[in-house]
């Protein structure tokens, strides 16, 4: 009988043979962030984007509620990107195109307290300046609580 | 000479002939017989729904199953047969309530995406029954259906548990969990390079997948199938609540899902081994080693070309 079923099925198989459709992969919507660790994702469905906010080790203890206190040296980067739905599975987004990278280094100012330099470039790596208001942004970047990990 | 020549052709041919009508005489004897058993749970479905998926699916995936005279014949019957038993062993609407909850809602959307990826009903069934085929018109019915289902909706409200008391974390450095396929739990994955980001609000839920050295090192030379030895960890978290920006956080950690792809040692599973930890004490999931067969079904069947996963970043 699974004789039978089997040559059934081998012969249907090469009556409907068609060409795999072969994807083509997209490394440029990967971003290495060398020695930081992941801190948390956000989803914001009002913008259609998708982001990860990575950390140094001092950054990912400030996240994780170690330190009440920011500390220079501390370095934040948020990485967002284009939201758009997962091919073959309607029911998730992922990822796209890399919009922007911001980053936010805790530094100590001339008054002797901790502050930020911010900057952000877009996915192309050019410097983005305008529009931005940077004191929101390093707040926000900054003040997300570490997504827990076992 | 030449009509003596032809003759033998004829006999020949007659010969064959009957040797096929005795052949195809015969295996009616073996011909599978297929049996409607009663419905112990059937699904409850919206009326618009129900007539499309009774239509559309019911032949193979209820004991409702409507056979034709001709799938009744052997060898058609085997196929039939065959087909029939397999999808009642996928999901079965006159059983429902065999599965979880949230099984079944997992279920429904896989349905949809079987549909709208065109492998379900499967081609070969649509041939013989074009009336089960489902129309962009329907398909869009049943994506509304699904929206709005309780997982879609669902939201993290509890608060975060941040970590195991030190007494747990010291068992779980002690003995490192293993699936029962024999996968142990890693946490190499944070030192990963993250391969895509999603949210799954399907069920509720979203994550982060990391991918090894080989898994992004073969992305980066889009090498398809991924070779030997790569390695995607998936870790899942709940959804908070949307903020007044539109911004949803990670809740409470859900659970981290392994694939390391060997050839030969999943060879069973199109070469990808899959690993389930659950919650903080990184319970392994699947009392098992066939809980890698749900795994794979679902993957074999909609990301066949993608060398079986769905994560993976394409243009």
């Amino acid at each position: 009988m699974n004789k039978i079923f089997s040559a059934l099925t081998l012969v249907l198989v090469m009556l409907s043979c068609k060409p795999k459709a072969r994807p083509v992969l997209a490394a440029e919507y990967l971003h290495q962030e060398n020695g930081m660790q992941v801190i948390t994702s956000l989803i914001n469905n009002k913008n259609k984007t998708i982001s990860v906010i990575y950390g140094n080790q001092l950054a990912a203890a400030f996240a994780g509620n170690v330190r009440r206190e920011h500390q220079a040296g501390e370095k934040f980067v948020m990485v967002t990107s284009d939201q758009r739905p997962m091919p073959h599975w309607y029911g998730t987004n992922m990822n796209g195109a890399i919009l922007s990278v911001e980053s936010a280094t805790a530094v100590v100012t001339e008054e002797g307290v901790v502050g930020f330099n911010y900057m952000r470039r877009g996915g192309n790596g050019k410097l983005m300046t305008e529009g931005v208001d940077e004191t929101s942004r390093i707040r926000f970047m900054t003040g997300q609580s570490a997504a827990v990990h076992p | 000479m030449k009509k003596s020549g032809l003759t033998v052709k004829k006999k020949k041919l007659v010969v064959v002939f009957c040797a096929i009508l005795f052949i195809l005489a015969g295996i009616q004897f073996t011909s599978p017989s297929i049996k409607n058993p009663p419905s112990t749970s059937e699904i409850a479905l919206p009326a618009d729904v129900m007539a499309i998926l009774k239509r559309a699916c019911f032949d193979c995936h209820s004991n409702n199953s409507s056979v034709e005279w001709f799938d009744r014949i052997a060898p058609v019957s085997y196929l039939v047969s065959h087909d029939i038993n397999e999808g009642r062993s996928r999901f079965n609407f006159s059983e429902w309530e065999r599965n979880p909850p949230a099984v079944r809602e997992l279920l429904l959307w896989e349905m949809v995406n079987a549909i709208e990826e065109k492998k379900m009903p499967l081609p070969r069934y649509l041939r013989m029954h074009p009336e089960a085929a489902v129309s962009t018109t329907e398909l869009e019915i049943l994506k509304r259906y699904v929206n709005t289902l309780p997982g879609r909706h669902k939201v993290d409200t509890m608060a975060i548990a941040r970590a195991l008391p030190d007494s747990q974390i010291q068992q779980l450095m002690k003995a490192v969990p293993v699936s029962a396929n024999g996968i142990a739990y890693s946490d190499d994955y944070k030192n990963w390079k993250i391969i895509s980001t999603t949210d799954k609000y399907d069920g509720g839920s979203m994550r982060i997948v990391y991918g090894n050295d080989i898994m992004v090192n073969a992305i980066a030379a889009n090498k398809l199938p991924f070779p030997d030895g790569a390695q995607i960890v998936k870790v899942v978290w709940g959804k908070q609540r949307e903020d007044s920006l539109g911004n949803v956080f990670p809740g409470n950690f859900q659970n981290v899902q392994l694939m390391i792809k060997d050839s030969k040692r999943f060879s069973s599973t199109e070469g990808w081994g899959f690993a389930k930890f659950d919650g903080l004490q990184l319970k392994p999931f699947g009392a098992s080693a066939i809980f890698q067969t749900t795994c794979i079904n679902c993957h074999r069947l909609l990301v066949p070309d993608n060398d079986f996963v769905f994560n993976i970043p394409t243009k």
